[in-house]
């Protein structure tokens, strides 16, 4: 009993403040499914996902996760690498249902806000396996939860900021201990014109970006029906509308309106999802669908014409996910899990004035057995078996094996190697121009390990963990320009990426200041490890474009007498923009700093909480950029109210 | 309490370690002063990636200096560089995806002036001192500018106002007999020829798909380079090179490539009467042949071929290679016998050779 659940349980008797569910964490980690062992898993801190309600998952996961965000600003592209991946090596699921475009196999984590999880948990590498998921890099999983409360309650965010930004948030609840409704309704919008001052033309002066506003409203409805005492059936449901502006670089002198980039959108994910709970057994059946439509228009003012579009283009996809899984008990210690995945893609990508287009579908599925065990004392160990196909061609064979071993209370050995795959994206395949029908999937295999260490005192609990990862990849799918003028993706033969990543969870009390932080610190070496056929490449051996070799984050909270204040800190090493990372300011960015801060109070009444926050930006004012030529904001300002009804 | 102050003290205080970290304006200045024949080689770099950058070459003592605009001016020379083109003691470098035209001093490289504001521009051509066009990818015009004012004085429409496509584009500029003829390249397959005297588009030549590049030889015919598209595209033909009679405006030959071809650069030599080109391997031809070598001039050798230069003051070709188009290229110099010389490394995706 104690192997499965070492320390659930002594969080209890301890104090912390009202508002704040401090443990949730660690006894979900310490209670996890003995079907995940062996491998890194890191729930986001509640704390964090309340302080950060009104964000998007690109600002979460940068500032609180050991995941590298790429992103051209605020409301602007941004995607996610685990481990030194790439974008597509990281899937995003929403209640099992996949935001991944079948079309670009990655997502804009710009897009994502918060709000629409109850909680958010990220499997590192193999992690994902068990999860109807081929990522390499690893998996984010949001998630909505029932609480099976009586009566009505409800929860509204709002917060003003500079250059015109606003973000709103209302969710309510309603339902009893059968059947529960929750219904979340959300608009964040910018201007975000923000000055800088443009360094990289001649006549410097102090301009303001362009065409980088941004809009997205949507909503989130969910239903939960506890149907008998051994089932739930639940019913969720988003949509979400969305436009922004496509800013261009700091050394454009076209003129101010003279070009405009526009990227509009509108999302709609739903799942349904059936569990059932034997003495025995647990099944679940998911069927869910994603229907994605994007348009993107480039358009210049040429004079006595008016705006003309040089560039018309709409991607629309949809997709059905589904999966029935049987989790039977074999004894106390032992699992064994079937998993059935069919999933189906139809999608559709036109550009109007150059008339090229492809239409495709894309049938995929498979089948998943796992064993995992802890009859072994102060053991766990698991094996993975997963066999996939696509449009009835077999995907590689996938065997994983999971070891976990608890040194004593307080800590926990982890390893597991696993090979996994991903098959190219749809426009990796098929886009024109570029599309290469003769791209293979990525093939790899990882091996991870770790020791995970949690703590608790009287008035002190820790969570760390650190681990150590190693990937080899085969057939990595890249992107490089061409003689043409435009990109196309190839099989490069070998990258291979290591490294290790750190997390610190540390909660205590002193005196009546209640301290809370989260760190995270990952060394990245990803690295092409082809020996080109094209002669002077000189890119075998370094360090794949845009990957850091270091990263780090902290996030520290000190409450006091209902008072509070935050701190945020991130850090990036330099990245290079060079396949061969070469030095110099044209193919290189220096590494980053921020440093933001918030000051707040909680007000608390006999039926709503009240918590008011003023937050800096940037608090150190200064000009920099994350992407080459792409100017971010200084200094800039927000408050924040965010009202509880019991 | 004392503890917690301690605390917040050495979190604060550590924090302004990372304080100024970040600089966007720190590229120091350097002098130069040169005064040798030498080469500029434009480097266009990325689309989007704001890499493009300026190279020059010493021949006599076969040094090589790199992002020379960057260091002589302290801010970058912006997105896609494009050409230049010198005319007196000014180079003048159209940057296209950043709608401007830099004007430098060949010798120091110091910033002169800028025209901007322009859509997509792509090369410019002197017609007098006082007047030059700047052709562009969008703007369905060709610009006219007076380089003593760094500004537009007036345009030449080239909208076809078809619905087809985006025509037309224009590209390379080539002057005869006070006519201009432009290859309009992308996604069309037409030569427009213009009357510098009135400043008119009067006619245009059907060629091939995707007239990449022209050159004129000593007879005053015009050889065009057409890429024919690419494969998978709704706008896919054939690729070859066909000669144009500047007096008739009549395609005189055409000379078609095989399936699968990368037709990218062409250039003629100092005497008019040879022209180079690019497919995959490098290829020489005399301007009488009626038929397209067979035999390669230059090997590729797993080299990505991307453009030639031929110097107008001796036999020597300069050749560029790409390698993958995301890393510093290589520059090869040959001389008439076809033996590298020298060889060096430049910019990302060296484009084009202009010699001083």
């Amino acid at each position: 009993m104690f192997v499965l659940f070492p320390i659930c349980g002594f969080t209890q008797d301890i104090y912390f403040p009202d508002s704040i569910r401090v443990f949730d964490e660690i006894c979900i980690l310490a209670k996890k499914d003995i079907n995940q062992s062996g491998v890194k898993i890191i729930k986001i801190d509640s704390l964090i996902i309340e302080n950060k309600i009104l964000s998007d998952l690109s600002t979460l996961l940068s500032e609180n996760s050991p995941v590298f965000i790429k992103s051209y600003g605020k409301g602007s592209l941004s995607t996610a690498s685990f481990r030194g991946t790439n974008a597509s090596h990281t899937k995003v699921s929403w209640n099992n249902v996949s935001l991944n475009s079948p079309m670009l196999g990655m997502v804009d984590m710009s897009q994502i806000p918060v709000a629409i999880a109850d909680n958010i948990i990220l499997y590192h590498g193999s992690a994902s396996l068990s999860k109807n998921s081929n990522a390499i890099g690893g998996l984010i999983e949001l998630n909505t939860l029932p609480v099976w409360k009586k009566g009505f309650r409800g929860e509204f965010a709002s917060s003003v900021g500079s250059f015109s930004t606003y973000d709103n948030q209302l969710k309510l609840n309603i339902g009893n201990k059968t059947i529960q409704s929750v219904t979340k309704i959300y608009k964040s919008s910018s201007d975000n014109n923000f000055p800088f001052y443009n360094y990289d033309i001649t006549n410097s002066s102090i301009e303001f970006r362009q065409n980088a506003d941004y809009t997205k409203k949507g909503f989130v409805q969910e239903l939960f029906f506890r149907t008998s005492e051994k089932s739930i059936l639940s019913f969720k449901g988003w949509y979400q509308q969305s436009s922004r502006g496509v800013p261009g670089l700091t050394t454009n002198e076209v003129g101010i309106n003279s070009i405009i980039n526009r990227q509009n959108g509108d999302h709609v994910v739903y799942s349904a999802e059936y569990t059932w709970y034997g003495n025995k057994s647990k099944i679940e059946f998911t069927h869910g669908g994603n229907y994605q439509n994007f348009d993107y228009k480039s358009e210049n003012y040429i004079n006595g014409l008016g705006y003309l579009k040089v560039v018309a283009a709409t991607s629309r996809s949809f997709s059905t996910y589904n999966s029935l899984s049987n989790k039977y008990k074999i004894t106390d210690k032992t699992e064994i899990t079937g998993r059935l995945n069919y999933n189906y893609h139809n999608v559709n990508s036109l550009e109007q004035i150059y008339n090229e287009t492809y239409d495709t579908t894309r049938q995929e599925g498979g089948i998943i057995l796992s064993l995992f065990t802890g009859e072994i004392k102060d053991f766990r160990l698991g094996v993975l078996l997963r066999q996939d196909f696509y449009d009835l061609k077999l995907s590689p064979f996938i065997p994983s094996v999971f070891a976990e071993y608890y040194l004593n209370q307080n800590f926990i050995i982890k390893a597991s190697c696993a090979r996994n795959y991903n098959l190219p994206g749809l426009n990796d395949l098929y886009f024109s121009p570029g599309g290469n029908p003769d791209l293979k999937p990525e093939k790899g295999y990882s091996i991870d390990g770790g020791i995970q260490n949690l703590i608790k005192k009287d008035r002190i609990a820790i969570q760390s963990e650190i681990s150590i990862n190693y990937s080899s990849i085969t057939d990595w799918i890249m992107w490089r320009p061409t003689s043409m003028g435009y990109w196309t993706p190839a099989n490069v033969d070998k990258v291979t990426a290591y490294g290790a990543d750190c997390n610190l969870n540390l909660k205590y009390l002193i005196s009546d200041f209640y301290f809370s932080h989260n760190a995270n610190y990952a060394y990245t070496k990803s690295q092409n490890k082809t020996q080109s056929d094209i002669n002077n490449d000189n890119s075998a051996g370094k360090q794949l474009p845009y990957i850091p070799l270091h990263s780090a984050n902290v996030f520290s909270r000190v409450e006091y007498h209902k008072f509070y204040i935050s701190y945020q800190w991130n850090y990036y090493s330099e990245r290079h923009t060079s396949s061969a990372a070469e030095p110099g300011v044209l193919v290189s960015i220096y590494p980053y700093f921020m440093n933001d801060m918030a000051v707040g109070k909680i007000f608390e009444m006999k039926n709503f909480k009240l918590d008011l926050n003023i937050r800096v930006f940037n608090i150190f004012n200064e000009s920099y950029r994350s992407i080459l030529w792409q100017p971010m904001p200084g200094r800039n300002y927000g408050v924040q109210l965010l009202i509880k009804f019991k | 309490m004392k503890r917690t102050i301690q605390i917040l003290f050495i979190v604060i205080t550590t924090s302004f370690i990372f304080y100024g970290c970040m600089k966007d304006n720190m590229h120091p200045i350097t002098e130069f002063n040169t005064s040798n024949d030498g080469v500029f080689i434009v480097c266009e770099g990325n689309f989007m990636y704001g890499n493009a950058s300026l190279s020059y070459y010493d021949k006599n003592n076969r040094t090589i200096e790199n992002t020379v605009f960057l260091k002589a001016n302290g801010i970058p020379l912006g997105d896609v560089a494009q050409c230049l083109t010198i005319n007196g003691s000014t180079a003048w470098i159209v940057i296209n995806n950043s709608g401007k035209i830099y004007a430098i001093d060949i010798n120091n490289f110091k910033y002169k002036g800028k025209i901007t504001g322009l859509t997509s521009p792509r090369y410019m051509q002197f017609i007098n001192p006082n007047k030059a066009y700047v052709t562009d990818m969008y703007s369905k015009c060709v610009y006219i500018v007076d380089p003593n004012t760094y500004s537009v004085t007036n345009t030449i429409n080239i909208n076809d106002n078809s619905e087809t496509y985006y025509r037309h584009s224009s590209e390379q500029l080539v002057f005869c007999d006070d006519y201009m003829f432009v290859n309009s390249w992308s996604y069309d397959n037409k030569i427009l020829i213009i009357n510098t005297l009135t400043d008119k588009l009067v006619d245009s030549i059907e060629v091939l798909n995707q007239p990449r590049k022209i050159v004129l030889d000593n007879n005053k015919k015009l050889w065009v380079l057409c890429d024919g598209g690419y494969d998978g595209s709704s706008f896919y033909g054939e690729a070859g090179i066909l000669k144009i009679n500047t007096n008739t405006f009549e395609v005189e030959q055409t000379l078609a490539f095989q399936t699968g071809s990368k037709a990218i650069d062409l250039k003629i030599n100092r005497t008019g009467d040879t022209i180079f080109f690019i497919n995959n391997h490098i290829y020489r031809m005399s301007i009488n042949q009626n038929y397209l070598p067979e035999e390669e001039y230059i090997n590729s050798n797993g080299h990505n071929f991307y453009a030639l230069g031929c110097d107008p003051y001796n036999s020597d070709l300069y050749v560029s290679d790409a390698v993958d188009y995301m890393q510093s290229g290589v520059i090869y110099r040959y001389n008439s016998s076809a033996e590298c010389i020298d060889s060096f490394s430049v910019g990302i995706i060296p484009n084009s050779f202009v010699f001083k």
